[in-house]
């Protein structure tokens, strides 16, 4: 350390705050330590799992050091098993760590939309949707690490995927909005400050584009505050900028498959909610700004006041569904009930 | 980078819980000093040390994480935590309670003097640009060598060497402008 050059002031000021370091809790470091070491263990169990593959190879090789006959048999019903459940089996389990520019990545977003379609209860969705943030999070952190460059696919689901959380929540009453909100508040949190530090280690255009995606999280999280603070105005926030159907219909089921232009440009009422999705053709670039599992508002991108309620549109009556859209999830028929 | 480190790191990519556990050992103390300096906060400070270490294991996880120059890594990872938080929060006023030191009036005067010292230098701190904080804390706290620095901040030796004097002639007038405003 050269100090020969600093004024003697400044100089006792560094010197001070150099020998000022509190003793380090040795309970909290070993706690610490502790964790540390079991996020390792947790890490190494998810990827030492075995690929179907290397069953099937461990198992043959075990036969055919025993008996030829019985290799051939075991063989047989492998290579059975492994057609029709391992390849698909295996292409799922090995897509789920690609990337928005691999091929497999298509398949990992495709199990991600029909776990989200068989995931009954809004907690459920909710849960899955935050794990699904996660992901889209950690996508830009690898990206960034390898080539820097952010597809619009995985900003875009990762606004659908946070916005549908907050869409799931607002159909909720009481103690389990309240508690929703504050656990989908506390995710985008967490979210929000990784794609910060994200965008304070970039350069160029990729900190543009991250402080975008940055702001969108913000404008969530204040969403969620606002709905911790005034529900019923939340509610009708979520309403007046989405045209969403509600959670109801969030339901397995039979996607419907064809929309024809009338019936997409039909105003939906939010008494009556329909369901009119269709299976979205998940990671491909090109599904840019198509919903997820609801539909996504027109003017997306350019959030309405959330305080000025559009004047086209009549309360409780939502615009239309955007005509490009297409939800993320294969969702369930129409369902005719009221809410 | 030592052989040694180089091979702890590459035990490190292939999740090896020992080596881990050695790079944990290693740095963490170091982080830790690191960030409760910058934050004044040991509560806070252990929060940064753990999520930097998880950073660090996602990194490796996805295949990233250091080439080399692990230390510089760890210390970019702190730094940049720490960074967001203050942008979240906006420094705290430059001024000290005075009235907390009269609470430790049985400590002799030259600790107490200290004290403030450090504590006003390090709000001044935080009036600094993060890249000036960052080598001022690097250069003259932490003892980095400015190739050290460089490879933390990822700049050249001679960028290192002009931001630290900026951020040295930047503190001197937060320090006097205070003094003369008491």
């Amino acid at each position: 350390m050269t100090n020969h050059n600093i004024q003697p002031e400044l100089n006792k000021h560094l010197k001070a705050l150099k020998e000022k370091v509190p003793q380090r809790d040795p309970e909290m470091a070993a706690k610490g330590r502790a964790n540390f070491l079991s996020e390792v263990k947790e890490l190494q169990a998810k990827k030492s799992t075995p690929r179907l593959a290397e069953i099937f190879a461990a198992i043959f090789s075990m036969s055919i050091q025993t008996n030829r006959r019985l290799a051939t048999a075991v063989a047989s019903i492998l290579i059975a098993i492994v057609l029709t459940f391992g390849a698909v089996g295996g292409t799922v389990y090995a897509s789920q760590d690609s990337l928005p520019n691999q091929t497999l990545y298509a398949v990992k977003t495709l199990t991600e939309d029909i776990r989200l379609r068989l995931a009954k209860q809004p907690e459920e969705k909710i849960r899955l949707l935050e794990m699904f943030a996660i992901r889209r999070v950690e996508e830009l952190y690898t990206l960034s690490e390898k080539e820097g460059d952010f597809p619009q696919v995985t900003v875009t689901r990762l606004e659908q995927h946070t916005e549908n959380m907050l869409i799931l929540a607002s159909v909720q009453e009481g103690k389990d909005l309240t508690q929703l909100l504050n656990q989908i508040r506390k995710s985008l949190q967490a979210q929000e400050e990784k794609i910060a530090i994200l965008a304070n280690t970039e350069h160029g255009n990729a900190v543009k584009e991250l402080t975008q995606v940055q702001k969108k999280l913000r404008e969530k999280i204040h969403l969620a505050e606002e709905g911790l603070d005034n529900p019923a105005a939340f509610r009708k926030k979520m309403r007046s900028t989405t045209p969403f159907t509600p959670v109801e219909t969030l339901r397995p089921g039979k996607p419907e498959k064809t929309r024809t232009p009338e019936n997409k440009r039909k105003p939906v009422d939010r008494g009556t909610p329909t369901w009119k999705g269709k299976p979205d053709q998940v990671g491909t670039p090109d599904h840019k700004g198509k919903p997820e599992e609801a539909g996504q508002p027109e003017n997306k991108g350019k959030p309405k006041d959330p305080g000025k309620p559009d004047k086209k549109e009549k309360p409780n009556e939502p615009g239309p569904p955007d005509d490009k859209g297409k939800p993320e999830d294969p969702g369930p028929p129409d369902d005719k009930r009221g809410p | 980078m030592s052989s040694k480190e180089k091979n702890l790191l590459q035990r490190a990519r292939k999740l090896d819980s020992e080596a881990l556990g050695m790079i944990y050992d290693t740095y963490s103390d170091k982080l830790y000093a690191y960030a409760v300096r910058r934050v004044g906060n040991a509560q806070q400070a252990e929060d940064f040390v753990a999520e930097t270490f998880s950073r660090f294991l996602q990194a490796l996880k996805s295949g990233g994480g250091p080439k080399d120059h692990l230390q510089a890594y760890l210390y970019r990872i702190a730094h940049n935590l720490i960074t967001d938080h203050y942008r979240r929060e906006p420094p705290p006023p430059l001024e000290l309670d005075e009235d907390r030191y009269s609470e430790d009036l049985g400590q002799p005067a030259d600790i107490l003097t200290k004290q403030m010292k450090a504590e006003r230098l390090q709000k001044a701190l935080q009036h600094l640009t993060p890249g000036q904080q960052q080598v001022i804390m690097l250069k003259y706290i932490e003892g980095f060598s400015n190739q050290e620095i460089a490879e933390t901040m990822e700049k050249s030796s001679g960028a290192v060497r002009s931001q630290a004097h900026r951020a040295l002639a930047s503190l001197e007038r937060i320090l006097v402008g205070e003094e003369d405003e008491s």
